[in-house]
This record gives C-alpha cells, sequence and structure tokens, in this order.
C-alpha cells in the first residue's frame, strides 16, 4: 500500500466498496444491514491497514474482516445448530429449468433461510472462489464439514430456487409449499 | 453422471452470477469515505454521528436544556456537511494525485485470471468477426496450441490489463464456449511478475465459478483462456502436444 493512510484507504474504499457491499447485503438480506455492516468492514480495515502486506489481497482481506464483523454482529443471537438441518435429498430436483433464470431476490430468500455455518461456506465457495480445502483452513474447519455443509447449503438453494421457478413458469395455480427443507431452529 | 455434473455446474454459474446482481446504493463510496476520514479525525470505532455527539459534548452543548438537542442536531449536521466535502476533496485529490504517485506493482498469476474474469464478466456481447472470412490483426494471430471448431470469430478488446488486444470467440465440442483473449505484454500500465506466467498452456487450468481459466504466454504475447465449464471442458480446447505441463 502506498504510504499515506489516508490515500490508501480512499483507493480502498473506491475500488472495494461496491464488491464488499454485495458480500455483506448477501450476509444480511437488508439493505441498511449490509451498509452498516460494510462501514464497519471498513472502519475495522482502517484500524488493521497496516496489517495488509500485499495490496493484491485486498479483496480477500477486506472479506474475511466482513465475515468476522458480521460474526460478532451475529453473536448475540441465538445460534442455531448445523446438525439441526434436515434436507430432503429426494426432494431436490435434478435439473434448473433454466440456469439463467434465478431471481437474485429468491436467491436471498433461500439465503436467509440458511444458519449461518451453512451461509458462510457457501458465499466463500461463490464470492471468494474458496475451494473446499481454503475454506477449511479459512474457517477452522474439517474439510470434511466443509464438503457436506457446502453440499446440503447448495441443496437448499436448488430446492429453493428450484420450485420458485416452478411457480413463477406455473402462474395458473397458487405457490405450492416447500416440503423438501425443514428448518428448525431453537 | 455426465449430466448431473454438466447441471451442477450450470447451478453454480447462475448461482455466482445471481449472487452479484445486488444494486449498489447511491452515494455508498462517499459516506464510507466520510466515515473512514472521520475516524481519523477522532480516532474510534463509532460512526459518524457518535463522534458529531462528542464533539457537541465537548463544546459544552450537552448542558443547556432546552436548546442542546437543537444545537446538537446543527452541529452533526455541519459536522456531516464538512466531513462529506473532506470526503469529496479527499476523493478528487487521491483519483489526481495517485496516478503520479503510485506505481503499479506486477501482479501475480492469479491475479492476473481475478483481472482477466472480471473484464469477462464485464464486458458487453459483441459480434466478432468470422476468422475463416477475415484475418485478425497479425499482432494478435490465432495460436497453434488452442483447438478451433472453424466457428471462431475474432474483435479487439481495449483496456484489458491496460492494453488493446484481440478476444477469439469459440465454439467446442458439444457447443461449449470459450473465450481466448490476446494483448501485447510489451504496452500497458500494469506490469505482470516475471515468469508467472507458464510459456505453455497448462494442462489444468484455473476452476472458479462454473469457468475454468488458464494464461501462458508466448513471446510477448500474452494468451488467457476462459471456458464455460470445468477442467475437462478446458482440456477439449487445447491441442494435445509435447508442450502440455
Amino acid at each position: 500500500m502506498a504510504e499515506d493512510p489516508a490515500l490508501d484507504m480512499a483507493l480502498l474504499v473506491d475500488e472495494q466498496h461496491a464488491a464488499v457491499y454485495r458480500y455483506a447485503y448477501r450476509l444480511t438480506g437488508a439493505v441498511c444491514d449490509a451498509e452498516d455492516l460494510t462501514q464497519q468492514a471498513f472502519l475495522a480495515a482502517q484500524r488493521k491497514l497496516g496489517q495488509l502486506r500485499d495490496p493484491r489481497r485486498a479483496r480477500g482481506w477486506l472479506f474475511a474482516i466482513l465475515r468476522n464483523c458480521y460474526l460478532k454482529t451475529r453473536r448475540k443471537r441465538v445460534p442455531l445448530s448445523a446438525t439441526k438441518v434436515d434436507l430432503d435429498m429426494d426432494g431436490i430436483p435434478e435439473k434448473l429449468p433454466d440456469e439463467l433464470a434465478i431471481d437474485p431476490e429468491r436467491l436471498q430468500e433461500a439465503l436467509d433461510e440458511l444458519p449461518d455455518e451453512f451461509k458462510m461456506v457457501i458465499l466463500m465457495f461463490y464470492f471468494e472462489s474458496c475451494s473446499y480445502r481454503e475454506i477449511a483452513d479459512k474457517l477452522s474447519l474439517p474439510p470434511g464439514t466443509v464438503m457436506s455443509r457446502l453440499s446440503r447449503a447448495k441443496g437448499h438453494l436448488r430446492a429453493r430456487l428450484s420450485h420458485a421457478m416452478s411457480d413463477e413458469a406455473s402462474s395458473q395455480s397458487p405457490p405450492a409449499p416447500i416440503q423438501s427443507l425443514k428448518l428448525r431452529r431453537g | 453422471m455426465k449430466v448431473e455434473t454438466m447441471n451442477d455446474e450450470q447451478f453454480d454459474r447462475a448461482v455466482g452470477r445471481a449472487m452479484e446482481q445486488v444494486p449498489i446504493p447511491l452515494g455508498l463510496a462517499e459516506r464510507l469515505l466520510a466515515t473512514v476520514n472521520s475516524a481519523n479525525i477522532v480516532p474510534s470505532a463509532d460512526g459518524p454521528l457518535a463522534e458529531g455527539n462528542k464533539l457537541a459534548e465537548g463544546s459544552g452543548l450537552a448542558g443547556e436544556n432546552r436548546l442542546a438537542g437543537e444545537r446538537g442536531r446543527v452541529v452533526r449536521r455541519r459536522w456531516l456537511v464538512s466531513a462529506s466535502m473532506a470526503a469529496v476533496a479527499a476523493l478528487a485529490a487521491s483519483v489526481v494525485v495517485y496516478p503520479f504517485l503510485a506505481v503499479p506493482s506486477p501482479m501475480g498469476y492469479d491475479t492476473l485470471i481475478n483481472f482477466v474474469g472480471d473484464f469477462h464478466d464485464r464486458e458487453p456481447a459483441a459480434e466478432g468477426k468470422p476468422l475463416t472470412e477475415v484475418s485478425p490483426p497479425a499482432a494478435y494471430p490465432f495460436p497453434s496450441s488452442v483447438v478451433t471448431n472453424g466457428l471462431t470469430r475474432w474483435r479487439p478488446v481495449r483496456k484489458l490489463l491496460g492494453r488493446t488486444g484481440v478476444a477469439y470467440d469459440l465454439t467446442g465440442a458439444r457447443g461449449r464456449r470459450a473465450t481466448l483473449y490476446v494483448v501485447d505484454l510489451t504496452s500497458g500500465s500494469r506490469p505482470i511478475a516475471d515468469n508467472c506466467v507458464p510459456t505453455s498452456p497448462h494442462n489444468n487450468g484455473t476452476f472458479t465459478v462454473g469457468r475454468t481459466m488458464g494464461a501462458w504466454t508466448d513471446g510477448t504475447l500474452l494468451y488467457v483462456l476462459v471456458v464455460e465449464g470445468d477442467e475437462g471442458v478446458y482440456r477439449s480446447f487445447l491441442r494435445r502436444q509435447n508442450g502440455l505441463a
């Protein structure tokens, strides 16, 4: 990074704010929360700016800070045990009706239903293009756990999005209740 | 099994694209800059409103019962306006000064791949010219290491890694699509680290969400192949030869 921290932050905000905000939005599912979280992340980044040795890794570094900020804000809430996600794999269709027909808002609704443990893994996969091993390293989890969570989270998204798209296609009938995923909270 | 694999790829690609479709609120960058600039003035993790409150308290306004809230709001508003102006000025200054101060560091292979991937995503779809009918510029030749089925089209590209070049749009077996970018390494403002890019196409590309990419050089030319699909599809676009790693 350049020698002037203010200049660094201005550049960091200018270049990375959109990517960080998108990630924050997918984590929180709300515009206001996403902006608050983005702000927290950049403030934390400003305090830790000296830790960023390689500016080319700024995005990944900011994403890691963002994830930590998000988890801190969620700590006070009652966590949902990962073992309590029951997924009916038979209910997941093999095909999506149309790969381009994924509605970003439907996607967000499906993401919002995932517990944080699952959401974190799937966002790292899609947003940060992390491999199983990289996710496992970053979250200090066994690779098998990461694979399992990623598989189940993808299954949930696939089921939700497939049902949503099927519902849209058959506009004559009201949306059918989704039976394939049972999330038990508490 | 094959069909299921293809469906997974389609799914990953579609979800990856949908993930990115988040509208950015207007003025977000300016608000963030104002916040981080204010944190510079008074080092604190608090947001701008909290800092504004501290300023109001420090000026003695907190002790005045009736007008305290109103004056506090005025001070906060002034503070916010000042912070916003400072942020805009800082941003403008950084835009003007940065090109003269910053010497871009050479990018490595992964960064190069990410840059080209971002460029590929942002690039508007354009119909190229058929390779069999119109020859591309001789400076950006089609490499012998890449397999083409005769439906290849080419088009000029600009501002790829700060360089101009040519993009070849390829169609492979079973309608698989790929794009091959070619730029001249001797031009451009963003250097690429020495020896980080192989001199022949690597057999295994870099797989990200729904696509595989690989880069190699040939003399002063940089080739980057972006394939929609996994590494097997990527390899199907490369001619088997001794040079393959």
